[in-house]
């Protein structure tokens, strides 16, 4: 005995149809993003004090702005953040950047062979400094943009990342004419 | 015995009815129609038609990450401050271009210009003009003035009058297969420049 006419058969067929693309297009729209799946989980702290991670502990020594470093002037303006690295169980290969206000920053590729380009080791503590150059603006003295230094050891995938608060109303933090940098130091903890 | 069995003709007649409805041009319409809604949904289909904005040197050209302001081209023997020392035979074309991050993230430089028909050209770097350092990324928020150089073959060189330089248009646009988070993505549409080449003295 048929229950439905073909008419209405037909009907329930479109239905279905158009209930199954609308239901894929709302889960396409709202798919996790590769980094919601494999992203890095945050270990937030602040400057000044040491800051664990799986793979590094970081502690930030000193954030100091100019307008030359090494007598290299910069498009913006540098920000020289002073940083002790150490490994936490195995060598790891250390990347960072530096957010402030709604831009995120590199390091800047200028200085390389003197900033803390490179690998860290259990029980050795690297010291050395990251430079970046910035939107002047965003480091202007009277600029309420806080500075946050993000620390990652490999692709950063299913693993720690220190983000690390710098206050800029702090003695940490100080504005300078020039900085001279001094090659990255590994000694033993 | 009994006659064979209709089913075979029956079948046919209504696969043939079926085509001859699914053909009709009403309902091509409507197949159309719909697939246009599905594919809307899941992002729509790609233009087809490109959309090129001309631009001349000394004018701001916007992609939607940098503001690019292409200056001028020269031939010249070496990169003068930078590693730049050219294989025999060849000499640096040396686009001067003006940058300006508009993003929040840093920019890549590498195909930043795409330089068209010059044959052999081999892009060899960006550097900054003020002091000849090579330069990977521009920063958001800053300026620089950069030298965009490729190697191209005395030969070619000597009948290059002019180049022509295309500038993607970029959406920043979240990864969905490789790992990572939104990056500049090109898209089809792009600003395209004609630069006088001089050789300089």
């Amino acid at each position: 005995m048929k229950l439905r006419t073909p008419a209405s058969r037909r009907a329930l067929t479109v239905l279905g149809v158009v209930i199954t693309v609308a239901a894929a297009a709302v889960v396409w729209q709202n798919l996790p993003t590769p980094t919601d799946v494999l992203g890095p989980f945050e270990v937030r702290g602040d400057a000044g004090t040491p800051v664990t991670g799986r793979g590094v502990e970081a502690t930030v020594t000193s954030v100091r702005i100019a307008p030359e470093v090494n007598s290299v002037k910069p498009a913006g303006i540098w920000v020289v953040v002073d940083a002790a690295l150490k490994g936490t169980r195995s060598t790891e290969l250390t990347h960072s950047k530096l957010v402030v206000g709604p831009n995120t920053y590199t390091p800047s590729d200028v200085f390389s062979l003197d900033t803390l380009f490179g690998e860290i080791t259990p029980d050795m503590t690297l010291r050395g400094s990251w430079v970046f150059d910035v939107a002047p603006a965003l480091v202007a003295p009277e600029s309420s943009d806080p500075l946050t230094l993000l620390i990652w050891a490999g692709d950063g995938r299913l693993d720690s990342q220190l983000a690390i608060r710098i206050p800029t109303q702090d003695s940490l933090f100080s504005r300078v004419d020039e900085v001279t940098l001094e090659k990255p130091e590994t000694i033993a903890s | 015995m009994e006659g064979q069995p209709p089913a075979p003709v029956e079948r046919t007649s209504r696969w043939s009815q079926w085509f001859a409805r699914l053909t009709a041009p009403q309902t091509r319409r409507v197949a159309l129609l719909l697939v246009l809604v599905a594919t809307a949904a899941f992002g729509g289909l790609d233009t087809v038609n490109k959309q090129v904005t001309p631009f001349k040197p000394g004018e701001d050209f916007n992609d939607g990450e940098y503001t690019v302001t292409v200056d001028r081209a020269r031939l010249v023997d070496d990169l003068t401050g930078t590693y730049g020392r050219p294989e025999p035979g060849k000499k640096y074309l040396a686009v001067v271009t003006i940058l300006r991050n508009d993003g929040t993230v840093p920019g890549r430089l590498r195909d930043q210009l795409d330089l068209r028909d010059v044959k052999g050209a081999e892009f060899f770097g960006a550097f900054r003009y003020r002091d000849g350092s090579a330069i990977q990324n521009l920063g958001p928020g800053l300026t620089e003035e950069l030298v965009f150089s490729w190697q191209v073959s005395d030969s070619v060189a000597q009948s290059l009058d002019s180049v022509t330089i295309r500038v993607w248009k970029k959406t920043y646009t979240q990864l969905k297969v490789t790992y990572g988070g939104k990056e500049w993505i090109d898209t089809d549409n792009y600003g395209q420049i004609v630069v006088p080449v001089k050789e300089q003295a």
